[in-house]
């Protein structure tokens, strides 16, 4: 039986190498797993079923999609702890307790900050407790324990007053906290004003006096916080920020002021009831977690910066295989686009100028930094990038520390703008996401790319371009998929349509150079990353410029004529009418001898139905 | 009869209307370019219950709103208001000419507003940060 494969192996791989074409770039790349299990597919009249679900109606690629996200997670967590390693730390746990402690705030304990309620993030603040809460509930339970029992004045008036001792207390030990994010703590200081202010019936002036005198001074407070901020980067910094929240802590909120004719003792009671429910800890947590965050969010803005990290991403994110991998491609796209550019501009100047638009057109690739691009962070002793230095289009992606642009499933193509004095080139951006797909399935990378190459010519973009004469050119095509027998595009969709038809055509040009036999399965794989766009991108697509996925594939993909000839199709879709333009680059390459194999005639796959 | 029966459901129903909303534009995110404008508004209601809702209107489509927890827009809030500051008051290097600011995005959280300029590279970028967290709510 061993031998009996081992024959059948030798043999397919032998004729599969005699019938390759010499330019064929898809050859060597592997099938996702997922394509080889062929199941009821019935690519010709359902390609979204064929290329996206199992038999049993799941999706298809739901493990691939779970390993893309962890492997964007751990490439951002993995970053993040090279950099914290030069800090001296051995584990992001380790630096979020330190860091947080050196501002002044302790963690409830290590247990809490390996909590789950973190999201496995452990650089999230979500769900931990933290000491100053615990401290601050513990204080008042005790406070409450040891008030006086008794109902006499004096009894009365001394509960009142140690509430009011412990709210003062409070105030004091979170000052640090609040020095922490000086911008919210005015913020805050604003919004007690305006609620003191506002309120008068509900906050009697004569029962806030303090908060009275301190909202007249709001101008003042906001003219120091501002000063004190501008020395934000200096050392002494903390300790200003800290005294000047002592020197103007927001006094307590008193909502009752005493009645015409009503005894001291009466106003007392309620006084304390009211004391018992507004002095609380509930503030405690606010202003704690406010200040952790902003602590960990200044933290995280070095550490995606820093040279280790930003190194590793671009060894990861961006290594020199893809790279290799993504120019060869590039280069495809590009004599593709070129081919179409020729055949479909309105006239020989359109011709030439897209043509030469497409040789200047570049795929953004990050070209790294030099170390004179660095300058060390007098907090962290870290070296981060200096972003006063830099191209934004460069070093942009390193300065959102949410590292979005590692996180999205997307590619785009932007064209050439101006920023102020920076010029951005016309380019297409693979992000890094999409580009985890290399090894898994290049297939589905060429198909993006020759999309995004698409959109340099699309409708949306010919006027932009300076391409005259181009919308007669595609009025038949676009006319064709506004059709209800097609995909009913809608107005807005044009570009996006336009494009998937472009890769549509690209791909079915080179899935002909491949041995017939895995014709099929290589036009289903190029697809199969459109299936997963809508899961990982979550709910992030603008369907509004797309139509749904479904009928991008089926409708679009699925009924294409080129295409179709690769997937076995005899003659168009029954649910989706067939558009396309009049000459394809399939019937370009025909007509040039060099770019056929003589096999393909004899070996053109069965009909599928 | 009729009439009197009709104006005493309606008196009914208007005594059992709602209590009224009080809303509070907690941040207000303004990115226009040439062709795209989006605005992201992050409103506090409050009347029985105190409800997030983040609003985006988007030029020539119809404004999107979500519910989003309250942990989610002081979060929002708080960064933006230290955006504003740092946009604002943090001291830049002294330069002989003028300084250009090519507006990214305009960040409003009461009474702090800043046109966020491209030419502040680190702030626009954290803005462009804060931009995304909040279009993931979409």
């Amino acid at each position: 039986m061993k031998l009996f494969l081992c024959v059948q192996l030798f043999l397919a791989v032998s004729l599969s190498r005699a019938a390759v074409s010499p330019d064929c770039l898809m050859c060597k790349w592997p099938l996702i797993p997922e394509m080889s299990q062929d199941g009821p597919e019935n690519a010709c009249e359902d390609l979204f079923g064929a290329a996206c679900l199992k038999p049993n109606g799941e999706r298809k690629f739901s493990n691939v999609e779970e390993e893309l996200l962890s492997e964007a997670d751990a490439m951002i967590q993995t970053a993040r702890a090279e950099a914290l390693r030069t800090m001296g730390y051995k584990s992001t746990n380790d630096a979020v307790i330190g860091e947080l402690r050196r501002a002044g705030i302790e963690l409830e304990s290590i247990d809490a900050a390996n909590s789950s309620a973190t999201n496995n993030d452990p650089f999230s603040i979500d769900g931990r407790n933290f000491t100053m809460s615990k401290q601050c509930a513990d204080g008042l339970s005790h406070v409450r324990t040891q008030l006086p029992k008794g109902d006499s004045e004096e009894v009365v008036a001394q509960r009142v007053k140690m509430y009011l001792e412990f709210h003062k207390k409070k105030k004091e030990d979170l000052a640090k906290v609040y020095a922490l994010d000086i911008p919210n703590y005015m913020s805050y200081v604003d919004s007690q004003c305006v609620s003191f202010q506002g309120n008068s019936s509900l906050y009697p002036p004569q029962s806030n006096r303090s908060m009275t005198v301190f909202c007249s001074k709001i101008l003042q407070m906001q003219r120091e916080a501002v000063e004190l901020f501008r020395q934000a980067d200096s050392a002494q910094y903390s300790t200003l920020a800290e005294q000047f929240v002592k020197k103007y802590p927001v006094p307590l909120l008193e909502n009752m002021a005493p009645k015409s004719n009503e005894s001291i003792h009466s106003y007392l009671l309620r006084r304390e009831k009211a004391l018992y429910s507004a002095v609380d800890c509930s503030e405690v947590y606010t202003a704690v977690s406010s200040g952790a965050k902003a602590v960990l969010e200044n933290l995280n803005e070095k550490l995606m910066t820093s040279q280790p990290a930003v190194d590793y991403i671009l060894r990861f994110a961006y290594s020199s295989e893809r790279q290799r991998q993504l120019e060869a491609m590039t280069a495809n796209v590009r004599a593709n686009s070129e081919i179409l550019a020729r055949n479909y501009g309105s006239n020989p100047s359109v011709q030439e100028k897209m043509t030469s638009d497409f040789r200047n057109l570049q795929v953004w690739w990050p070209q790294g930094f030099s170390n004179s691009d660095y300058v060390k962070d007098p907090q962290t002793g870290l070296m981060v990038l200096n972003p006063d230095k830099l191209d934004m289009t460069e070093a942009g992606i390193f300065l959102d520390p949410n590292m979005q642009h590692f996180k999205d499933f997307n590619a785009y193509n932007s064209p050439e703008f101006h920023i102020g004095e920076t010029r951005i080139a016309n380019h297409v951006n693979m992000q890094p996401f999409m580009l985890q797909l290399m090894q898994k399935s290049p297939f589905y990378v060429y198909a993006v790319l020759a999309h995004e190459f698409g959109h340099n010519f699309d409708p949306n973009r010919i006027q932009h371009a300076g391409y005259q004469g181009m919308e007669a050119q595609y009025s038949d095509l676009m006319a064709c998929y506004k059709d209800s027998r097609s995909i009913n595009m809608q107005r807005g969709q044009e570009g996006e349509v336009f494009s998937d038809y472009v890769a549509a055509e690209m791909i079915a040009s080179e899935v002909n150079k491949l041995p017939p036999s895995m014709r099929r399965r290589a036009a289903i794989s190029s697809i199969a990353g459109f299936c997963m766009m809508e899961s990982l991108s979550g709910n992030k697509i603008e369907f509004g410029e797309h139509p749904i996925t479904m009928l991008r594939i089926s409708g679009v993909l699925g009924a294409n004529p080129s295409l179709r000839k690769m997937l076995g199709c005899s003659g168009d879709s029954s649910k989706y009418k067939s558009c396309g333009m009049p000459t394809s680059i399939l019937d370009m390459n025909a007509q040039s001898p060099a770019n056929s194999t003589p096999q393909e005639e004899q070996e053109q796959d069965s009909v599928e139905m | 009869m009729k009439t009197m029966l009709l104006f005493f459901i309606l008196m009914t129903q208007a005594a059992h209307a709602k209590p009224a909303t009080q809303q509070t534009v907690l941040l207000t995110a303004d990115y226009q370019t040439k062709k795209l404008r989006h605005s992201y508004i992050l409103k506090k209601s409050e009347s029985k219950k105190t409800q997030y809702t983040l609003t985006l209107k988007q030029k020539g489509k119809k404004d999107l709103v979500r519910v989003v927890s309250a942990h989610q827009a002081e979060s929002w809030k708080t960064q933006a208001t230290r955006l504003i500051w740092r946009s604002e008051y943090v001291r830049k290097p002294a330069s002989g000419g003028k300084r250009r600011c090519h507006s990214y995005v305009k960040l409003v959280s009461f009474k702090n507003k800043s046109a966020i300029c491209h030419e502040n590279k680190l702030v626009a970028q954290l803005s462009y940060g804060l931009l995304n967290q909040m279009k993931d709510a979409f």
